[in-house]
């Protein structure tokens, strides 16, 4: 899991490192570009001639302005001056929109190329077409056009003395839009858009709000991935939610905001008879201009027809204000958008990094450790058990420890050959003053140990003990066959063992099948009486090891019932004192361990290796050390104390981090869908608040409620 | 050498000669009859006891004389254990030998002599 962590966390930063890198570059490429997108990249470089020419037109141009008014503020087109990115000349070919400004400075007229302004030489004016060839280059300000349908500024500088720029008289009335019309359209002013306006054309913040939720699925990861990563994922992640946070709560630069155009004329409605009803808002003009206008706005606008009013538009000729009462900046300043995009996204992310953190990290302990820290822990340090109860514990708290005490016994939970056989789990302690339990004894074991130990004798002698003759020994030996010779030790200690009548009784018929006996009591009066004493009993293979089987059988349900028992009688603490835990299941003893795995062991040998173990177990030394995570008392008046080894600075860190993301996630999503509920009821019936609004404004006596602008 | 050799009395047995009781008129006891057993596998399932190793065997006295009998040597082997309280033997092997003092061969049977527990 941790290399496809790190696999993942690589290519991330590939990403965004080649993000920020293509970013740049298309940055760089001219500006010019980008502000007169219709641009295509060929260009061609200024000749030294041609930068002598402008050089002369822009000094004198600049000369005359300031000389007739010194006082005014010069107008943006006036101060013009080269940059270093002059020497490209963009070729174009576009119709060119001028308009008049209502002001008594000469030469105020601008011109546009589609939406943007570029400065023309005046002495051109008659030379504007339909369709203009035009070769512009990028001064400090704005575009300076040096040749127009083949006039340029070269011919103009050379050919002809200077000679100052023809001043037009300001009309009484300002200049009219190209046609020599009788409507009139003033130009009032060039303002900016206002915050309220400029929000309506922003995004909604959905883009923001998702970097922001991949910023919080990656500190997710990085509480899941190697330490080497995990700096890059965070400094990553806070770079991203830095972004998102700056792009959501910013108001919008000065450069942001778009022009907008206040212009004072009669709006007029055009269209041939019959045409249908529904276009009836995109055929109203302001003299040449024809305007667009936002579509909650149609039943209004007959009342602004064929009156003087003032009509805000962007270059693009959308209406943003019309007379007194059609304002998308009112709209916003009383009515506010509710974008609940950007919170259904946020609310959605932390729900789904909750669930993950849920999911994949445990978080009981970081937060619980986290909150102990928080609140201060102390550190305590003990080695009797009098010391540890006198001193008040909390959770979080760094406890060490150092004395005797016994390993828990864990109950048998019904599997009596596992559970029975790991007696001991040292990864709890109990500590107390009471004197240690005695090892377990039982004659029972005794018995069993007896029988299997004759059984075994006789199956495989070891060579030393002959009791036959010579002859008969050797002619057992070829023949393959095995010999008992004690049989009547056998039924006697098997007699012994399983003394109930219905204990062993598959062992039983096999010896009395073997010793040729009526019955097992027959059988065994006669072993006891002696008659069976230096009876040989003569077996295949296969039968010893039927009886060998059978013999281990019935011992080892005899030994496992003794070990259980004893192990319960072990695990009968004295009330009172601690039971130390490790909760990761670390040992706290240190003792040697079996050589071969417990579980292989026979019913026995488990019984030898239980007894090892009680000698070493009921009393041993112990060490326990790390932070209190839990504490409880039982109904044996034992207090419960588990331990989480410290964790190491980086671990205490990931803790740290992993309580602060929780937060984090649970504050987001609660604010979030709060926010996202609120706006999505107020989004549903804005529209309807601002024409109830309009209403009220274009007819007071209808309408009597008041509209409570929401806030 | 061989001059001062006594020739063996033909129903001499390898272990311990027999010592001639006088001739009584006592009718001689029929000895209690001797199960034979060939090979171990046939005592599966018998407990028995081991009452130690007999034998029992026949002479041929010179060339002229007849050949020496295994059944007879088997027949002496099973007397033999009868006669230890045996009721069964276990038969290891029958020979002919040569080079036995005084007989130009002998034939010769080896058992154990075993009591079988009845039921």
């Amino acid at each position: 899991m941790s290399t496809i962590v790190l696999i993942l966390a690589l290519v991330l930063i590939c990403l965004i490192a080649a993000g920020i890198y293509f970013w740049f570059v298309f940055r760089e490429q001219s500006t010019l570009a980008y502000s007169l997108p219709f641009i295509k990249p060929t260009h061609r470089k200024l000749t030294t001639a041609e930068r002598a020419a402008v050089e002369s037109y822009l000094n004198q141009q600049n000369r005359f302005s300031t000389r007739l008014l010194p006082a005014s503020p010069m107008l943006p087109s006036a101060r013009l001056a080269l940059t270093s990115q002059s020497d490209n000349v963009y070729p174009i070919t576009r119709a060119i929109t001028r308009y008049g400004l209502a002001s008594d400075e000469p030469n105020n007229w601008r011109y546009y190329l589609d939406s943007e302004e570029v400065h023309l030489p005046p002495f051109w004016e008659q030379y504007i077409s339909a369709d203009n060839h035009v070769e512009v280059i990028k001064t400090q300000t704005l575009p300076l056009v040096i040749s127009l349908n083949g006039h340029s500024l070269l011919d103009h500088i050379y050919d002809r003395p200077p000679t100052p720029v023809v001043t037009t008289t300001i009309p009484e009335k300002n200049a009219s839009i190209r046609q020599k019309e009788s409507e009139h359209v003033e130009l009032v002013n060039i303002r900016k858009e206002t915050y309220q306006e400029n929000s309506l054309n922003r995004p909604n913040g959905i883009k923001e709000a998702t970097s922001i939720s991949a910023a919080l699925l990656l500190l997710f990861f990085s509480l899941i991935s190697p330490i080497m990563v995990i700096p890059w994922m965070i400094f990553v992640a806070v770079l991203m939610i830095v972004w998102g946070c700056w792009n959501l709560l910013r108001h919008p630069a000065e450069s942001e905001l778009k022009e907008v155009h206040c212009l004072r004329g009669t709006p007029k409605r055009w269209g041939l008879f019959g045409e249908p009803e529904q276009g009836q808002i995109s055929n109203i003009s302001l003299g040449m201009i024809d305007l667009t206008y936002p579509p909650h706005w149609q039943p209004y606008l007959t009342a602004d027809l064929g009156k003087i009013t003032n009509v805000d538009i962007y270059l693009n000729r959308q209406v943003v204000r019309q007379g007194h009462y059609l304002s998308l900046h009112d709209e916003v300043k009383h009515f506010p958008l509710q974008q609940w995009g950007k919170n259904a996204v946020l609310a959605a992310s932390a729900l789904v990094t909750i669930l993950l953190l849920l999911t994949y990290v445990p978080l009981s302990l970081p937060v619980k450790l986290s909150s102990a820290w928080l609140q201060g822990a102390q550190k305590t340090e003990v080695t009797n058990v009098q010391a540890l109860e006198a001193i008040p514990l909390h959770i979080g708290d760094t406890l060490k420890i150092q004395g005797y005490g016994m390993c828990y016994l864990p109950p048998d939970e019904g599997n009596s050959t596992t559970a029975g056989f790991m007696p001991f789990d040292c990864s709890r302690i109990y500590w107390n003053n009471a004197d240690p339990l005695p090892p377990p004894e039982s004659e029972v074991i005794d018995k069993a140990a007896a029988l299997l130990a004759t059984v075994n004798k006789q199956l495989h002698p070891s060579g030393t003990q002959q009791k036959l003759n010579p002859q008969l020994a050797s002619a057992i030996e070829k023949s393959g066959m095995i010999l008992l010779d004690d049989f009547s030790d056998i039924v006697l200690k098997t007699q012994e063992l399983c003394s109930l009548e219905s204990d062993c009784i598959r062992l039983k018929n096999a010896l009395v099948n073997l010793g040729n006996a009526k019955n097992w009591a027959s059988l065994v009066k006669r072993a006891k009486s002696g008659a069976l004493q230096g009876v040989n009993v003569l077996l295949r293979p296969v039968s010893a090891e039927s009886l060998e089987n059978l013999s281990n059988t019935a011992a080892s349900s005899f030994v496992t019932e003794e070990i259980r028992q004893a192990t319960a009688t072990l695990n009968s603490p004295p009330p009172g004192g601690f039971l130390i835990t490790s909760d990761e299941g670390k040992p706290l003893v240190d003792h040697p361990k079996p050589n071969s795995p417990l579980n292989e062991n026979n019913a026995l040998e488990q019984w030898n290796e239980l007894q090892r173990l009680t000698n070493l177990l009921l009393r041993a030394p112990f060490q326990a050390q790390g932070v209190i995570t839990n504490i409880s008392v039982d109904a044996n008046g034992t207090r419960h104390i588990a331990l989480h080894s410290e964790p190491d600075m980086i671990t205490l860190w990931r803790y740290l981090g992993t309580s602060l993301l929780l937060l984090a996630l649970v504050a987001s999503l609660g604010y979030n869908a709060w926010r996202l509920l609120q706006r999505w009821r107020k989004n549903q019936h804005r529209l309807a608040d601002i024409q109830r609004y309009y209403d009220s404004c274009f007819n007071p006596q209808l309408t009597s409620a008041s509209v409570r602008p929401m806030v | 050498c061989s001059t001062q050799h006594k020739a063996p009395s033909t129903t001499n047995s390898t272990s311990t000669p027999v010592a001639t009781a006088p001739a009584k008129s006592v009718p001689a006891a029929r000895p209690a009859p001797v199960r034979l057993y060939k090979n171990a596998e046939e005592l599966l399932g018998k407990p028995f006891r081991d009452l130690g190793e007999v034998s029992g065997s026949s002479c041929q006295m010179s060339i002229q004389a007849p050949p020496p009998n295994l059944a007879t040597a088997r027949k002496r082997m099973q007397n033999r254990a009868s006669s230890m309280k045996a009721n069964a033997v276990l038969l290891h092997d029958c020979q002919i030998i040569r080079g036995v003092a005084g007989c130009y061969q002998q034939a010769i049977c080896q058992g154990s002599a075993l009591n079988v527990s009845a039921k």
